[in-house]
C-alpha cells in the first residue's frame, strides 16, 4: 500500500505530540524560598518523616534519637523508615520527587544520589541553618564539603550545603593478630616498603596475604584507591573527584598506584579466587583465618570484631615515605537532607542539628559511627579492630588525609572502573589501559577535557 | 456478518483493555522516552535517534547482545536438545518412580530464580560444591572460582540456565508425546524401524508444536535474562557476563540515563520479536 495522505497526517500528529511534551518536571523553588530560618519550635502537633538506608547499630542510632527527640518536644513526631541500600539510591528520585517526599532523607555524596536531587530543586539549601547552629564549628571544613553542591548540581565540593552526616568512614588494613605474631610482623608500618615487606613475607610462608571478595567489583577499587591516596598528592585526587577542570586519572602518582595494585595480584598478593568470591564471603573467609591481611572498609568491622573477638586489627595504609601525613579513602556517612517540599524546614533542621549534637555523640558512637563532631564520644574496646579503626580515623581527620570515593566522580563512574579493576586483577587489562579507560568516561561526562 | 464481527470485538474488548494499559502502554511509553535525554527527574530533552546511534556504537552494549546469543545456545538450543532425548527415552521405557524423575527435573522451574542464582553462586564459589566434586574425582587442577573467570563465568551462567529450562521441555515433550497415535510407533516397528529411526521419522514430527512452544519459551528467557546475571556476577568479571537486561537496568537506575536505557530496552524487544517471529515461521513450515 502507498503512503496515503491519511497516514502521513497520521505519522505527523504523532511526531507533533511526541515532540510537544518532554518527560519530567523543571526545578521549582521552595515554597518558602527566602523566608527567615528559625530555632524555634512550633506549638502545634507535627510529624515529621525520615528516609535512611542506616542498618544495624547505626539504623538503632537514629531511632534512639527520634525517641529521645520527641520526649524533649512531645508535640513533634520523628519517623524514621529504613529502606536497605540496594533499592535505596533506586528509588531515592522517585521519593523526593513524588507528593508524599519525607521531610528529611539521607542522600549519598555527590553524583551518587545529590547530584540529581540538587539538579532537579528537590533539596533545600542548609548554610543558612550551618550559621544558624554553627555546624562549620561542630564540624572540620573538609567534612562540610563533600555534602556542597554548585547550585546546577553538575560539581561539588563547593557552592551551597545540601546535607549533615552523623559520622565517617574509612578504608584501611584488617589484620589477623595471630597470623602477624606467627609471621614476626609488627604495626603499625613506617611506610608503603614496609608493608609490601610483609605481603612477601606473609606470601613466602604460604598465607593468602591479601584476602579478597570482588564478585561485587567495588571491593577492589577500594584497594586501589587506597593505593592512589598514596601515590597521587592529595589535592590532584580531590580535584579529580569533585571534577574541576583540568583534572586527571592520567598522572604519575596514579599510575604508579595502578602499577602497584596490578603487581600485588601478579605476585599473587591478593586471593587468587577474589574475582569469584562475593565481598560477604571474603569477609566470612577473612574471619575463618583465610588471609593475612584485608584491605576494606569500617562497614565490614563489627562483623569482623563480632567473630573474631580481640583476634583482628586495624592499621591505616602507611604513606609511602615513612612520617608523611596520613592518608586514606574514606569520607562522612551519607548525610542528612532536607526536602524542598517539606512544610517544616525549621523543624527537620532543628532535629538534624540535634543528632550531631555533642551530648548524642556517645549515642551514635555505641551504633558503631566514627565520630566527626565529637573527640571524646566513648572508649573503643581494647585489642579490637574498632580500636585501630577510630585511631586512624582521628589521624586522617588530624592530617585532612579524607581521599573521598573515585565512584563520585560521574554517575557511570562505578560502571566504567569497578570492571576495569577486576580485568587488571586477572590481568586482563593493564594499568595504561584501566587509566585511559577512566580518564575518557571523566572526560565525556564533565565535558571538559 | 458484520454485526457479528462487532460483537466479537466486544468480546475481547475487556482483555484487550487490561492489555494495552498494562503493555501497550508501557511499551509506548518506552519507545517515546527513548527518543529524549533525560536523567529521570529533571526536563528531558529530545534527541531523535541518537541514543540509539549512541548505544549501538558503545561496544560495551555490542558485547551485551553477543553474551545473548551464547544465552541462546544455553537456554534455548542445549534444553530443547536435552528435552527431547529425555523425552523420548523416558517415554520408551516404563520407568519404576518415572514421576519422582519428571518432577526432580522439573523442579528448577518451580524456584524463584532469585533462589537459583544465589545457590548457583555457592555452589561455583571456589570451596564449593562443583570444586568439591572435581577434586573428589582427582581434578583439583580444573578447579577455581567459576564466576571469577574471564573465560568460564559466561558458560557458566549459561548452564545454570540449561539447568533451569531442560525440566520444562522435557514435560512439555513427554505429553506432546503421549498424544502422538500409538499405531505410528507400531507401524514404524513393522517396518524394522530402530528406536532412532522411530525418533526421527515419528516422534520428531509429531513435535512440531511443541518445539514452537518450547523454543519460543526458552528463546524469551534467554534473551531477557537480567535476574540470573544480576544476583550472581552483576555482569562481572569485568564485562564478561553483561547482557540487555543488566545494561538497561545500569543505565537506568545507577546511572540515571534513562533514555539510554529505553533505546536499548526497545532494541532488545526488537530482537526478541524478531526471533520469535522466525521460530514460528520455520516451524510453521514441514520439518
Amino acid at each position: 500500500m502507498p503512503l496515503t495522505t491519511r497516514t502521513i497526517a497520521g505519522l505527523a500528529l504523532i511526531a507533533a505530540t511526541v515532540t510537544a511534551c518532554a518527560p519530567g518536571a523543571a526545578p521549582t523553588e521552595a515554597p518558602d524560598a527566602g523566608k527567615a530560618v528559625s530555632s524555634a519550635l512550633p506549638t502545634e502537633p507535627v510529624t515529621l518523616t525520615l528516609s535512611h538506608f542506616e542498618e544495624g547499630g547505626q539504623g538503632k542510632a537514629i531511632e534512639q534519637l527520634a525517641a529521645k527527640y520527641q520526649q524533649l518536644h512531645p508535640n513533634i513526631t520523628i519517623k524514621p523508615t529504613y529502606t536497605a541500600f540496594a533499592d535505596y539510591g533506586k528509588n531515592i528520585k522517585l521519593q523526593m520527587s513524588s507528593e508524599s517526599a519525607p521531610d528529611i532523607a539521607q542522600a549519598g555524596q555527590a553524583q551518587t544520589m545529590q547530584g540529581p536531587l540538587v539538579q532537579a530543586g528537590l533539596l533545600r539549601p542548609l548554610d543558612e541553618y550551618a550559621k544558624l547552629y554553627g555546624w562549620s564549628e561542630r564540624f572540620k571544613p573538609g567534612l562540610l564539603d563533600q555534602a556542597r553542591f554548585s547550585k546546577d548540581g553538575k560539581t561539588f565540593g563547593t557552592g551551597e550545603l545540601y546535607g549533615i552526616a552523623l559520622g565517617g568512614n574509612l578504608v584501611g588494613i584488617y589484620y589477623n593478630r595471630d597470623k602477624l605474631a606467627k609471621l614476626g610482623i609488627t604495626t603499625p608500618f613506617k611506610d608503603l616498603a614496609a608493608f609490601q615487606d610483609a605481603l612477601a613475607k606473609a606470601k613466602a610462608a604460604g598465607e593468602t596475604p591479601i584476602q579478597l571478595g570482588n564478585l561485587e567489583a567495588w571491593p577492589g577499587n577500594h584497594v586501589l584507591s587506597d593505593l592512589i591516596a598514596q601515590y597521587e598528592p592529595l589535592e590532584n585526587g580531590l580535584n579529580w573527584v569533585y571534577g574541576r577542570k583540568g583534572a586527571t586519572f592520567d598522572s604519575p602518582g596514579v599510575q604508579q598506584a595502578t602499577k602497584t595494585l596490578a603487581e600485588w595480584a601478579k605476585s599473587g598478593y591478593i586471593d587468587s579466587s577474589a574475582n569469584g568470591t562475593s565481598d560477604s564471603d571474603g569477609v566470612g573467609k577473612f574471619i575463618k583465618g583465610k588471609g593475612v591481611f584485608m584491605v576494606s572498609g569500617s562497614w565490614n568491622r563489627s562483623r569482623i570484631d563480632e567473630n573474631m573477638d580481640g583476634k583482628a586489627g586495624f592499621t591505616a595504609m602507611p604513606p609511602v615515605k615513612a612520617g608523611d601525613p596520613v592518608r586514606a579513602t574514606g569520607a562522612t556517612t551519607s548525610p542528612f537532607s532536607i526536602s524542598a517540599k517539606t512544610k517544616y524546614p525549621d523543624v527537620a533542621a532543628n532535629f538534624i542539628d540535634f543528632m550531631t549534637r555533642p551530648e548524642n555523640a556517645a549515642t551514635l558512637f555505641q551504633g558503631g559511627y566514627l565520630p566527626v563532631a565529637e573527640r571524646d564520644a566513648g572508649k573503643p574496646k581494647a585489642g579490637s579492630a574498632q580500636e585501630g579503626l577510630v585511631e586512624a580515623w582521628q589521624q586522617v581527620l588530624a592530617d585532612d588525609g579524607l581521599a573521598l570515593y573515585l565512584d563520585w566522580a560521574t554517575p557511570s563512574m562505578g560502571d566504567t572502573l569497578f570492571p576495569a579493576v577486576q580485568q587488571l586483577i586477572a590481568g586482563k587489562t593493564t594499568p595504561d589501559k584501566l587509566i585511559s579507560t577512566v580518564q575518557e568516561n571523566w572526560a565525556d561526562e564533565r565535558g571538559n577535557g | 456478518m458484520r454485526a457479528n464481527s462487532r460483537v466479537a470485538y466486544l468480546y475481547i474488548l475487556p482483555g484487550f483493555l487490561v492489555f494495552a494499559l498494562f503493555v501497550l502502554v508501557p511499551l509506548g511509553h518506552t519507545a517515546w522516552l527513548s527518543l529524549y535525554d533525560w536523567d529521570g527527574i529533571t526536563l528531558g530533552t529530545w534527541t531523535g535517534l541518537d541514543n540509539y546511534t549512541e548505544q549501538l556504537a558503545d561496544p560495551d552494549v555490542r558485547t551485551a547482545f553477543s553474551h545473548s546469543m551464547v544465552f541462546l545456545f544455553f537456554f534455548a538450543a542445549l534444553p530443547v536438545g536435552l528435552g527431547l532425548v529425555l523425552a523420548s527415552v523416558l517415554s520408551r521405557f516404563r520407568l519404576r518412580g518415572l514421576g519422582f524423575f519428571r518432577t526432580v527435573i522439573f523442579l528448577p522451574q518451580v524456584v524463584t530464580a532469585v533462589v537459583v542464582g544465589i545457590a548457583w553462586r555457592w555452589m561455583y564459589a571456589d570451596e564449593g560444591t562443583i570444586n568439591q566434586l572435581l577434586s573428589a574425582v582427582g581434578l583439583d587442577g580444573l578447579a577455581r572460582a567459576w564466576l571469577g573467570d574471564f573465560t568460564w563465568a559466561l558458560p557458566a551462567l549459561g548452564l545454570v540456565g540449561t539447568w533451569v529450562m531442560s525440566g520444562l521441555c522435557m514435560v512439555l515433550f513427554l505429553a506432546g508425546i503421549s498424544k502422538i497415535d500409538a499405531s505410528l510407533y507400531e507401524a514404524a516397528r513393522v517396518d524394522g524401524a530402530g528406536p532412532v529411526r522411530e525418533f526421527f521419522a515419528v516422534t520428531l514430527p509429531g513435535l512440531k508444536q511443541e518445539m514452537a512452544v518450547g523454543l519460543t519459551l526458552t528463546t524469551i528467557a534467554a534473551l531477557r535474562s537480567f535476574d540470573l546475571v544480576y544476583v550472581t556476577t552483576g555482569g562481572g568479571p569485568g564485562n564478561a557476563t553483561n547482557v540487555p537486561g543488566f545494561e538497561i537496568y545500569k543505565l537506568a537506575f545507577r546511572q540515571g540515563a534513562v533514555g539510554e536505557a529505553c533505546a536499548v530496552a526497545v532494541m532488545l524487544t526488537v530482537l526478541i520479536f524478531t526471533v520469535v517471529l522466525l521460530i514460528t515461521r520455520l516451524l510453521r513450515e514441514k520439518l
